[in-house]
């Protein structure tokens, strides 16, 4: 036996295989020391070592077993739920819910008037305005409504404008001849850097749009909205028109399902509400038109309102047969 | 239906309310009658013109001017009124009315919504509108409504303070610091 085999039968000993690459078939004398000791070696003790634990007597019994055996019998039943909750809810958010409009009380465009104006009784009769909110059914995100508009009879004429142009141009004469209330260019700009703002629009000459970015009063300007830009529309090439076009043109958007908007003023008669709220309402049908064929989007109803006055959902009609109410009562002041 | 619910004689064509911003010094009931009253008697009478003009200082007088066309000044039935015109509280501007007219002025300082009505009905000798049965129905099922729902208010009390409690107690049990 060479010394060779003796080293790989002490590597070998713990195998309980025969080791193959042995010189002779025999058991070597370290191989038969080793099986021999292994044999006579105490077995390991084995207890539980639970038996020491402080957490033994929660341990006791089959419960926890049973525990384990059960939840994963119980689990694939609340994921299934879980899904079939989501997947209803989903299906309810993309598009806006939609009542019935059964029951609803709806009222005529004369007596909708009529309550209003008792309920805004002794208020100022310009500063009061009448509004229409627009509720449209259809998808919920996606492309929204939005556009302006020229009512027939505009809620807000009292504009103070100013344009920015060269002072001695021909557009800061017409300018000036339309109402503008500040006119030129280095006046404007140290009125605006000395906070001195009594204008509500701004406008820009397409000339002077190079000194007007250099001055720096977009950092007066900026934050309130008036810095004339090509984006919102008010760097122009005729300032004058650009004016006319703004008087009584307003904003309107929908938002979370509702397109909002003043139509008139308490003092207005029923026939110009009436030529204002049509005007409104055949722009926002337009617009809807307008949008991918892919949406569809309806009007579900129109709420007549005012500055402090209740809602009155109106059903279209003019004059309700029922009330005695006239056009001449509700034109006053 | 309800305080104010009046119609006034077609001679009536203004009326017209000066009291203080502030609810102090007998201010609140010309504001109360504004709210309320006011409302109702502009929604039955449409055609009816109505300003107010409220003062800064709470110390200026309240009064409630009526206009009325001096046309049909004769045929006024219904008692005489309680102060004669008195200019000197009514300021030029506020004679909007371009027909001629006569106007008489009462206080209102001091005074209740009620109380004002009925001076207001007194000088005008307004007819109050009888309610239908239909808005009588109306009110009568609004009562059960209104009774219903405090009951209901009571039992959410009970019913709310039941399940904080619950859930301080859940939380304890837990081991963490109730809310």
């Amino acid at each position: 036996m060479c010394r060779h085999t003796f080293i790989l039968t002490a590597f070998r000993a713990s195998d309980n295989q025969p080791p193959t690459n042995m010189a002779t078939a025999r058991p070597s004398l370290t191989q038969l020391s080793r099986t021999y000791s292994n044999s006579v070696r105490p077995s390991p003790l084995h207890l539980p070592i639970r038996q020491f634990s402080i957490t033994t007597p929660c341990a006791k019994g089959n419960k926890k077993i049973v525990s384990k055996k059960e939840k994963p019998a119980s689990k694939p039943t609340t994921f299934k739920k879980k899904v079939v909750e989501k997947k209803k809810k989903t299906k309810s958010t993309t598009h806006y819910p939609v009542p019935s409009m059964k029951n609803a009380e709806t009222f005529a465009l004369l007596d909708a008037m009529r309550i209003i104006r008792a309920w805004e009784v002794g208020q100022k009769p310009t500063s009061v305005k009448y509004e229409i909110a627009l509720r449209i059914s259809g998808l919920r995100n996606g492309p929204v409504v939005r556009n302006r508009i020229r009512l027939p009879h505009p809620v807000k004429t009292d504009f103070n404008v100013c344009v920015i142009c060269p002072p001695d141009s021909k557009y800061a004469e017409d300018a000036r001849a339309a109402g503008a209330v500040l006119v030129g260019e280095d006046e404007v700009f140290d009125a605006v850097k000395d906070g001195k703002i009594a204008f509500d629009r701004c406008l820009c000459q397409t000339d002077s749009l190079v000194k007007m970015n250099k001055s720096g009063i977009g950092r007066v300007l900026g934050p309130r909205g008036l810095m004339p830009s090509t984006k919102t529309g008010t760097v122009v090439a005729d300032p004058v028109k650009a004016m006319r076009d703004m008087v009584g043109a307003s904003e309107y958007r929908e938002k979370m399902g509702v397109v909002r908007m003043a139509v008139g003023q308490l003092g207005f008669t029923p026939k110009e509400m009436q030529t204002n709220v049509k005007a409104f309402i055949e722009a926002v049908k337009k617009d809807i038109a307008r949008l991918s064929d892919k949406i569809s989007k309806n009007m579900a109803e129109v709420v007549l309102s005012s500055t402090n006055g209740p809602g009155l959902p109106l059903n279209g009609t003019f004059a309700s047969p029922a009330s005695e109410i006239t056009e001449a009562d509700l034109s006053g002041k | 239906m309800g305080d104010g619910a009046i119609i006034l004689p077609p001679e009536v064509k203004k009326i017209r309310m000066e009291f203080a911003i502030a609810r102090d010094e007998g201010h609140t009931g010309p504001r109360l009658f504004w709210r309320n009253e006011l409302r109702r008697i502009k929604y039955y009478n449409p055609a009816l013109e109505v300003s107010i003009a409220r003062t800064e200082n709470p110390q200026d007088p309240a009064l409630m001017t009526v206009f009325f066309a001096t046309t049909e000044r004769l045929q006024l039935p219904g008692p005489t009124p309680i102060t004669p015109e008195a200019s000197a509280s009514t300021p030029q501007t506020d004679l909007t009315l371009t027909t001629p007219h006569r106007t008489e002025v009462f206080n209102i300082k001091n005074r209740g919504p009620s109380m004002i009505l009925a001076q207001l009905l007194k000088l005008t000798n307004a007819t109050p509108v009888e309610p239908t049965e239909e808005q009588l129905e109306q009110r009568e099922s609004l009562k059960e409504y209104k009774a219903q729902s405090i009951k209901d208010h009571k039992r959410n009390i009970v019913r709310n303070a039941r399940l904080k409690a619950e859930k301080e107690k859940e939380i304890l049990m837990k081991g963490g610091l109730p809310a």
